[in-house]
């Protein structure tokens, strides 16, 4: 195609430019509205036999409507504590995730990053495992303490890898390595405290590291909901500061002014704050953070003010269809997603991994 | 003047890696620094817009002192294009050279976006403004990085090495749209470069640096001789004119009597 | 007679409630016996099938139930888990249990949170665990209003032990070893088999090893790989092998080749054992019934002939899944070569 030539160029090409943007934006709103209907026919999965109809009853009759006649109150029960919680965690979860991946990728520069290559997945599983050896989880407020224990791990993980950076220098290069190191670390504690349980600790311990939704109940999905409410708006105001670090290397966005060091300090800050929160809750759920915004990125494009929301809405889409599969595909068992999200997340990746392969001979 | 360095130096564990170093630009100027490897090129060149911190000396950007600007206040001043400029980048042509626009941004796009364009078509862009940079060749991504630094209405242009990696072509055809830039826009230019016939060719100044120092300063043929040149790059060469532009041959490297750089 | 017949009818409108305390110190409480059992892991639901019958048993766990001959009469409706670890909870309450059971290493936290909504308690009853035997076959015949049968359940069970205790004492103890499904995996000191060996007045060939001294990487007293050359070394006058847990019996060609594959081990092939041709083969069902009793009946058979004449193992084995829990007897479980 032959450069347009003459005055109305240059505004024919910025137009072009805006529906281009605003068309990206409607994929993502219609991204988010997709996963909404699919979350809804989520609700109707599950042994007890209530269908959509039944399922907009009960939730009717949740914000005060009488219960109707032909449900009982053991129906609305499984629908208010077992279905939706768990697709509430699936969406908030899955969402987090995949943003915390972007920006993680984002600010690194680099392409394979995700909430494992900082250790912090490593991290919070440690710590669960540590306050199951030490008893806790036997205490009444047991499931709390070790969701504790499991977030307080990852954050000082979190803190060991910018400490390192602090003294080193924050490059992509020292927070990727260190955060490599710490993993392994994690891992091998993990790996010494299944040695030294006892059976049923084994169990407990093995149980927590199968990522799962079924686990979480509303307290989660709150305390998830805070997290994302404080970071979520923090980060789309760093969406251009990404664009600028992703697209040009830390030199020349500071060379526009902008505070490199404070916004990936900031920006992992948040992304750890969301996996841990995540993770504490669930257990370990691997490749939403690492396939998501790849997923993303392919459809919508590389500018952060349209990668963050859509990668947090793939990222829903695939938490949302891990666990739907879980449970559909072998019922009555149930295969927890941290399985599920795996089988899914690795052909996906692959595929992507020859596919940008394929491209970089340019 | 658009930079004023006096006596600035740059200290790095225990090394000096610029020393003492005067320097003006005015506007409109094309300034060439040349120098062989670790002369302190780069390092003088991130100095001026602040990536670099001084050690010693004073430095004003359009009259103020730099250590009373912030960071995007220099950004406005002063646009860099870095030697290796974002090779992993996938995004848009449209999409990087909007993000020169940060300095300036203010919310709605809408004159950001006007810029922009206007730049594209300025340097032949348009066709390729939704392309990713990775499917552009390296002389169409070095318009765009040209760009990039153009949104940013500076006033001072920092090139460090920006043709090394291009063809014949794109050379000349990177330094046309400088010179033309330069003139047209009274935008100061300092280059960092190691091609001296191309710093003959088109700087109004060529600065010669060796060991951090300043080795000489002014007008293209006083700098760019064959006494200076075997002093600091420690090769024999001979300057000549061919078709009324002056170039410089190469003849032969010195040996391990005459260093280079020291 | 009237006024008999008036007070059992009288007793029986009024049930007693009922409160028991768990493992965990949970203690839960019900108006009346309880119905419906949803029991998880294989042990619990024999149990449960054993004192209250098939029909009591409202829900299990799919390990358990992939055994078809074992469990004919449990449709796959009832499968509400895929193990102790991983539980569909709305299948659970689709079920409309009274109670839902789960030993220790199961996910116990998690079920008491789920289905506490629900109103559904969970007890914790750890089946395998040989030393409660008698206690949770107890507390299940009071949870279920049962405790004729739960008490019958125990008199069986005691009587064979006594019997067993009875007639080892002072006997002396062959060495044997002890080999769980796979080569070279024996057990030591602390685990239920080794116990079982004692009983039947045998002495497990590793059973002196102190676990402290172990390295950490081989320390599960169920599971300890050991060393061919120890084996020899330590000559048992018998081996004990155990097959797979399915109801169906090994087929005989399988079970003589697999004498013959351990006979022919350079380990074992000099053993006494083998020169007196007591190896023998013995399902984990058999081995584990009843808490492993039934194990200790065979083994102790095999040990002191002389004392156990009288003592027919396979009718015990057969008495366990017949009378008990209501499956079909396939036939042998056990292998011996002097058959």
């Amino acid at each position: 195609m032959a450069a347009p030539a003459g005055a109305g160029a240059a505004d024919a090409a910025a137009r072009r430019h805006v529906r281009l943007f605003r068309s990206r934006l409607l994929g993502i709103a219609a991204g988010a509205i997709g996963m909404a209907v699919f979350a809804l026919w989520c609700t109707t999965i599950g042994a007890a036999g209530l269908g959509l109809g039944k399922v907009a009853a009960i939730v009717a009759h949740l914000l005060g409507a009488p219960l109707a006649d032909d449900l009982k109150p053991s129906d609305v029960t499984v629908v208010s504590h077992l279905r939706l919680p768990r697709i509430a965690m699936a969406i908030l979860g899955g969402a987090a995730l995949g943003l915390a991946g972007t920006v993680m990728q984002g600010v690194t520069r680099n392409p394979l990053v995700s909430p494992y290559t900082l250790g912090i997945s490593a991290a919070a599983a440690f710590g669960a495992s540590l306050a199951i050896i030490l008893g806790l989880g036997g205490l009444a407020i047991g499931q709390w303490l070790i969701v504790g224990s499991a977030f307080v791990l990852a954050l000082l993980c979190a803190l060991i890898v910018f400490g390192a950076g602090l003294r080193v220098g924050t490059s992509p290069e020292t927070v990727i390595l260190t955060g490599i190191a710490l993993m392994y670390l994690f891992m091998a504690g993990t790996a010494t405290i299944q040695f030294l349980a006892s059976e049923e600790q084994l169990a407990s311990v093995v149980h927590w590291t199968f990522g799962s939704l079924t686990r979480a109940g509303w307290p989660a999905v709150v305390a998830l909901a805070a997290v994302s409410l404080a970071t979520w708006p923090l980060l789309m105001r760093y969406a251009w500061p990404l664009n600028a670090i992703a697209s040009g290397g830390d030199d020349f966005a500071r060379s526009l002014g902008i505070p490199v060091e404070r916004v990936r300090f900031v920006v992992c800050i948040a992304a750890v704050l969301l996996t841990a929160t995540v993770i504490s809750f669930t257990g370990v759920i691997g490749f939403v953070g690492l396939v998501a915004p790849h997923m993303a990125r392919m459809i919508i494009g590389t500018d952060h003010r349209l990668l963050l929301p859509f990668s947090a809405v793939v990222g829903a889409w695939l938490l949302l269809a891990a666990d739907a599969a879980g449970r559909l595909l072998f019922a009555p068992t149930v295969l927890p997603v941290g399985i599920t999200v795996a089988y899914l997340g690795v052909p996906v990746f692959l595929h992507l991994v020859m596919r940008s392969r394929g491209r970089a001979s340019a | 003047m658009i930079v004023e360095a006096k006596g600035i130096g740059v200290r790095r564990g225990g090394r000096d890696i610029l020393r003492d170093v005067d320097f003006c630009v005015a506007p409109g100027e094309m300034i060439a620094l040349i120098g062989p490897n670790g002369a302190g090129k780069s390092t003088l060149l991130r100095s001026l817009n602040g990536l670099v911190k001084l050690s010693d000396g004073t430095l004003s950007l359009a009259g103020t002192p730099i250590a009373r600007m912030t960071r995007r206040q220099i950004a406005r001043v002063a646009a860099y294009m870095p030697q290796q400029a974002g090779d992993t980048a996938d995004c848009s042509v449209a999409e990087c050279v909007m993000a020169g626009r940060l300095p300036h941004m203010s919310g709605t796009d809408g004159g950001d976006r006007q810029r922009v364009f206007e730049t594209l078509e300025r340097l032949g862009l348009l066709e390729f403004s939704e392309r990713p940079l990775s499917h552009l060749s390296g002389g169409e991504r070095q318009r765009v990085f040209l760009a990039r630094a153009l949104v940013q209405e500076p006033r001072l242009l920092l090139l460090d090495e920006p043709t090394s990696a291009l063809d014949l072509r794109h050379q000349l055809d990177t330094f046309e749209h400088v010179a033309v830039i330069a003139r047209a826009e009274a935008v100061a230019v300092v280059v960092a470069i190691h091609d001296l016939s191309l710093a003959l060719r088109y700087a109004d100044r060529v600065v010669m640096m060796s060991g951090g120092r300043l080795v000489a300063d002014g007008a293209p043929s006083a700098v760019v001789t064959p006494d200076l040149i075997r002093d600091t790059y420690g090769v024999s060469a001979s300057v000549g004119r061919v078709d009324g532009h002056t170039v410089v041959v190469p003849l032969r490297s010195m040996g391990n009597d005459r260093p280079a750089g020291e | 007679m009237a006024a008999l017949g008036l007070s059992m009818l009288v007793s029986s409108a009024w049930a007693d409630p009922i409160r028991i305390v768990d493992e965990s110190g949970y203690e839960a409480n019900f108006d009346g016996p309880v119905k419906r059992i949803v029991a998880l892991n294989r042990y619990n639901t024999e149990f449960v099938r054993a004192v209250a019958g098939s029909d009591a048993v409202a829900g299990l766990d799919r390990d358990a139930w992939m055994d078809r001959d074992y469990w004919p009469e449990i449709e796959e409706a009832r499968v509400v888990a895929a193990n102790q670890g991983q539980i569909d909870y709305e299948s659970v309450v689709a079920q409309k249990p009274d109670l839902l059971i789960v030993p220790r290493n199961g996910a116990w936290q998690e079920a008491r949170e789920k289905l506490a909504p629900f109103g559904i308690p969970v007890v914790v009853l750890t089946g395998w665990d040989v030393l409660k035997h008698e206690e949770n076959v107890s507390m299940l015949g009071l949870l279920t209003g049962n405790k004729d049968r739960a008490d019958g359940l125990n008199a069986f069970f005691r009587k064979h032990m006594d019997l067993l205790a009875e007639r080892v004492s002072g006997v002396e103890q062959p060495k044997v070893y002890f080999e769980a499904d796979r080569e070279n995996v024996t057990i030591l000191k602390g685990s239920g088999w080794h116990d079982m060996i004692a009983a039947a007045g045998g002495r497990s060939l590793f059973g002196d090893i102190d676990v402290a001294t172990l390295p950490e990487s081989n320390r599960n007293v169920n599971i300890f790989t050991v060393e061919p050359e120890d084996v020899a070394a330590a000559n048992p006058d018998v081996v004990l092998r155990l097959t797979p847990a399915v109801l169906a019996a090994v087929p005989a060609e399988k079970a003589q080749a697999l004498v013959a594959e351990l006979k022919a081990r350079p380990a074992l092939a000099d053993s006494n054992a083998v020169k007196d041709g007591k190896v023998y083969l013995m399902s984990y069902y058999v081995a584990g019934g009843v808490s492993k009793m039934v194990g200790a009946l065979q083994l102790a058979k095999w040990l002191h002939p002389d004392r156990f004449a009288d003592v027919d193992p396979d009718a015990v084995m057969r008495e366990w899944i017949e009378a008990w829990q209501g499956a079909k007897y396939p036939g042998r479980h056990t292998y011996s070569e002097s058959r």
